[in-house]
This record gives C-alpha cells, sequence and structure tokens, in this order.
C-alpha cells in the first residue's frame, strides 16, 4: 500500500516536472519569427522614427518558481535594421549610427534577474553596441509558457520586455539633439523550449 | 546662430577660425606671414568643427569614426614638427609615406589583428598608395604654390563630401566640408596676397598634413566602414589633385590680369574630376 502511494507521488511529481507550468529552470530559444525587437527614437521634434531589427537570436534559461536564476543572452545582426525606408536605413548601418562594416552584432547578456510582480520583473545585463558595454535595465512581463499548437505542443515562452537607453552612452552622437538622445526600445519575444 | 546647425559646425565655425588665425598670420613673419601659425588656424579650425559635429572622442577611441579626429591630431602634429624642423625634405617624404599607412592600420587594427583576407590586405595596399600618391602630389603643388594646393584640397575635399553624403555617411560629408571650409578661408587670404603682393603665400606642413591628411583618412573610413560607398568613384579621387598639373602649363602671364584669372581657371579645371567622381558615386553605388 505504501509502496503504491509512493509510485502515485513519484508519478504526480515526475508529471509535474514534465508539464508546461514545470518549475525547474528551463532553456528557451528565441522564435526568432516570433520575437520582435522594435524601438523608437525623437526625429526632430517632430514625430519618432520607428524600427527593428530583424535578425534576433537568444536563448533564456528561466525557472518561473525562482526568477534569479534565470539568465538571458540575446544577439542581434545590426545590419538587419529596417526603419521602412531604404535609405535611412542605410544611413543608420553607415558609421555614423550603427557602423555596421565594424560591429556587425550587438548583445545583450544579462546579470540579474528580479521578480517585482505576479507576472513582472526587471532583467539586468549588459548591452555591447558599438563595442561599448554598459549595464541595461529590461522591465519585463511574463505573459505565459503553455504548450503551442503551431509547434507541435512544444512549451513555449512568452514575454515583453522594455527599457529606453541613450545612444551616445555607447559613442553614436551623430545629429544631437535634433535626432533624440533616448532610444525607446520594446521587445516582444516567443520562446520554445529547447 | 544656431550652434547646433551642422552648416554652422561643418562650414561656418571652422571658415571663420581659419580666417581669423590665417589673417593673424599675415601680421607675424613679415611679408611671408607665418606659415607655421597659418597650418595652426587651419589644423584648429578642423579639430573645432570635429569637435561640433560629434564632440570630443573618448581616448583611447573605440570605433573608427572615433579615431579621425586623433588621426588630424597626429597629422597636424607631424605637419607641425616638419614646419618646426625647417621641414627636411627627405623627412617630410617619410611622414607622406608613413602616415596613410599609419591611419589604415589604427583604423582596421579590429580586423588586422583577427586575421584579414587576402582581399582586404590589397584593398588597403592600394589605400596606403593611393593617399601616398595624393599627399606627395599636394606637397609638390604646395612647394611651388601654396594657392593652388590650397585649391587642390578644397576640391579634393569636395569630391570626397559628394562620395561620403551619396554613400550616405553624412557625419564624413561634414567632416570633408569642414576641410574644405577651413582651407577655403586659407585659400581666400593666399589669394588676396598674391593679387595684390604679387608673390604667392606658403602653404606650410601643418596645414598640408592637418587637411589633406584629414582628407586621405576620411576616405580610408569611408572605403574600409561604408559598405556601399562606391569604391570607383573613391578611387578616382586620386585623379584631382592632379588636375592641378593641366592648370600650372595656363598660358598665363604674370600680371594682375593672370594673377586674378589663374585660380579661377585651376578651380575650374580641377572641378573636372570632381563632377566625374560625384557623377561615378551616383551611377556606381556599392550596394
Amino acid at each position: 500500500m505504501r509502496l503504491a502511494k509512493l509510485s502515485v507521488l513519484t508519478a504526480l511529481a515526475t508529471a509535474l516536472l514534465l508539464s508546461p507550468d514545470a518549475q525547474a529552470a528551463d532553456k528557451y530559444r528565441l522564435d526568432p519569427v516570433h520575437t520582435f525587437v522594435v524601438f523608437k527614437v525623437a526625429d526632430l521634434g517632430y514625430a519618432h522614427v520607428v524600427g527593428w531589427f530583424t535578425d534576433v537570436a537568444g536563448e533564456l534559461t528561466f525557472d518561473p518558481a525562482d526568477v534569479s536564476k534565470s539568465e538571458l543572452s540575446v544577439t542581434i545582426k545590426t545590419a538587419s535594421i529596417d526603419t521602412h525606408y531604404e535609405p535611412r536605413n542605410k544611413d543608420l548601418m553607415s558609421p555614423d549610427f550603427l557602423n555596421v562594416a565594424e560591429f556587425p552584432e550587438m548583445t545583450f547578456t544579462s546579470t540579474a534577474s528580479e521578480k517585482t510582480g505576479d507576472k513582472t520583473g526587471t532583467v539586468t545585463g549588459d548591452l555591447t553596441l558599438l563595442g561599448v558595454t554598459k549595464p541595461v535595465t529590461l522591465e519585463v512581463t511574463f505573459n505565459q509558457i503553455a504548450p503551442n499548437p503551431f509547434n507541435s505542443d512544444t512549451p513555449t515562452a512568452g514575454f515583453t520586455a522594455h527599457t529606453v537607453i541613450k545612444r551616445s552612452d555607447f559613442g553614436m552622437t551623430a545629429y544631437l539633439p535634433a535626432i533624440g538622445d533616448e532610444v525607446d526600445i520594446t521587445i516582444d519575444a516567443q520562446a520554445p523550449r529547447m | 546662430m544656431d550652434t547646433s546647425n551642422p552648416i554652422f559646425q561643418a562650414i561656418i565655425a571652422p571658415f571663420a577660425v581659419a580666417f581669423v588665425v590665417v589673417g593673424a598670420s599675415r601680421l607675424i613673419g613679415g611679408r611671408s606671414g607665418s606659415a607655421l601659425l597659418a597650418g595652426l588656424g587651419v589644423a584648429g579650425a578642423l579639430l573645432l568643427a570635429l569637435a561640433l559635429l560629434r564632440g570630443v572622442p573618448p581616448f583611447p577611441p573605440n570605433s573608427s569614426p572615433e579615431k579621425l579626429f586623433y588621426l588630424i591630431v597626429l597629422a597636424g602634429a607631424l605637419g607641425l614638427a616638419l614646419d618646426l624642423a625647417g621641414r627636411p625634405q627627405a623627412l617630410e617624404r617619410l611622414a607622406i609615406l608613413a602616415f596613410p599607412a599609419i591611419g589604415l592600420v589604427w583604423l582596421d587594427l579590429r580586423q588586422l589583428l583577427a586575421g584579414p583576407e587576402r582581399a582586404l590586405l590589397i584593398e588597403l595596399v592600394l589605400l596606403w598608395l593611393g593617399g601616398a600618391v595624393v599627399l606627395w602630389r599636394l606637397r609638390d603643388a604646395a612647394a611651388r604654390n601654396g594657392l593652388t594646393a590650397a585649391i587642390l584640397v578644397i576640391a579634393t575635399a569636395i569630391g570626397v563630401a559628394a562620395v561620403a553624403a551619396l554613400a550616405p555617411f553624412m557625419g564624413l560629408a561634414l567632416a570633408s566640408a569642414a576641410v574644405g571650409a577651413a582651407m577655403g578661408a586659407l585659400a581666400i587670404w593666399a589669394y588676396g596676397t598674391l593679387i595684390l603682393g604679387g608673390t604667392p603665400m606658403t602653404i606650410g606642413a601643418t596645414a598640408l598634413f592637418a587637411a589633406a591628411g584629414g582628407l586621405v583618412v576620411m576616405v580610408q573610413l569611408l572605403v574600409l566602414f561604408t559598405p556601399a560607398a562606391s569604391k570607383p568613384a573613391a578611387a578616382f579621387l586620386v585623379i584631382v589633385p592632379f588636375s592641378g598639373l593641366v592648370a600650372e602649363r595656363l598660358p598665363l602671364d604674370s600680371g594682375v590680369i593672370g594673377r586674378i584669372l589663374g585660380p579661377i581657371l585651376q578651380g575650374a579645371i580641377a572641378a573636372v574630376p570632381v563632377l566625374a567622381t560625384i557623377g561615378l558615386a551616383y551611377l556606381l553605388p556599392d550596394d
């Protein structure tokens, strides 16, 4: 009887561990087709230029039960910038801005994670842009982890994150203050479990 | 005056500073003026423009555009050392050969340390050759007539600015415009000196290295780090200083009319390869 109870408990525990809502730290890979890194920057005071990066790759280690154990690393190809206007894209890829020939990638590597609410938290990490590394904090909303019916029911984590950086902190000083110094960044990411 | 306006930063400010300092240099050193002080005016005007446009970069600089500022400081310092030493020919020629190489190695240090491909090495050699040829030609022109050299530098600066603007690399276009503005101020004084005094004004190594050396580094930046810049156009820029050889053979007398018309015709002749460069940049972008 005792053995039977133990077997049932073991089975339950195993089911929990293997379930989409598993409490252990799992590894997830950012889905490039469902990951959007969108930015906007003030343009001469009229409005904002909005753009995104289309080549984003990254991995996430995430434990919903202990967010502090989470780790995130992201690499963005700077030449994948797109602002819906090719001449402006070329300008942004030039040495005046992203200098893609010299710095083909920008990276983010987390150093600390903290839970701030039921579904919110912060992820602090090192952003390396134009060869300069500065600490940046992302305000993150954890949307859900659930089986993805379009991906063989693979457990998929979904997040939305937001931060504001100053491009001059990274040596990108062209056309200040006409083109704003603050760059507002929003990230929406889906990451299937690996 | 809006000091954050790029036109002010790239053209008005460097022109004004160079004009005042070069003008002051005419009061020093008697009839010939002080080529050294005039050179410091040109170099200072150029560095002021870069500081206004992008700020003074950190040292050591991190990226290639930030290195431009310090390479112009180096160029000006090389020129200053040559002027103070009395411009010994052998040393000046060595500096002409060395400076483009220094610029290339420092600008492309990351790729060189990572193990460059053969294509890059060939490109670096060609850029070095082109830079050395341009500096050599301008030095020869300056030795004969400072105004001619100034006109050739201005024409080359316009060509570099146009190729950069079409790339686009607008920051470099503005930096090149600053070279044109600073040398333009010097050219105005040289023109006035020629017309009124009948003797050409001397351009020292400080002005030559700061301005022309600066342009050489700018072309290096353009070719190495601006994927969409037209390499055929950048290569054709080497021809611009040689237009002076045509201008020098113009059948003009040494009287007032000749002194007034000569530089104007030189400018017109120099405009031909500049226009060709712009045409190449427009028709043959490196997409």
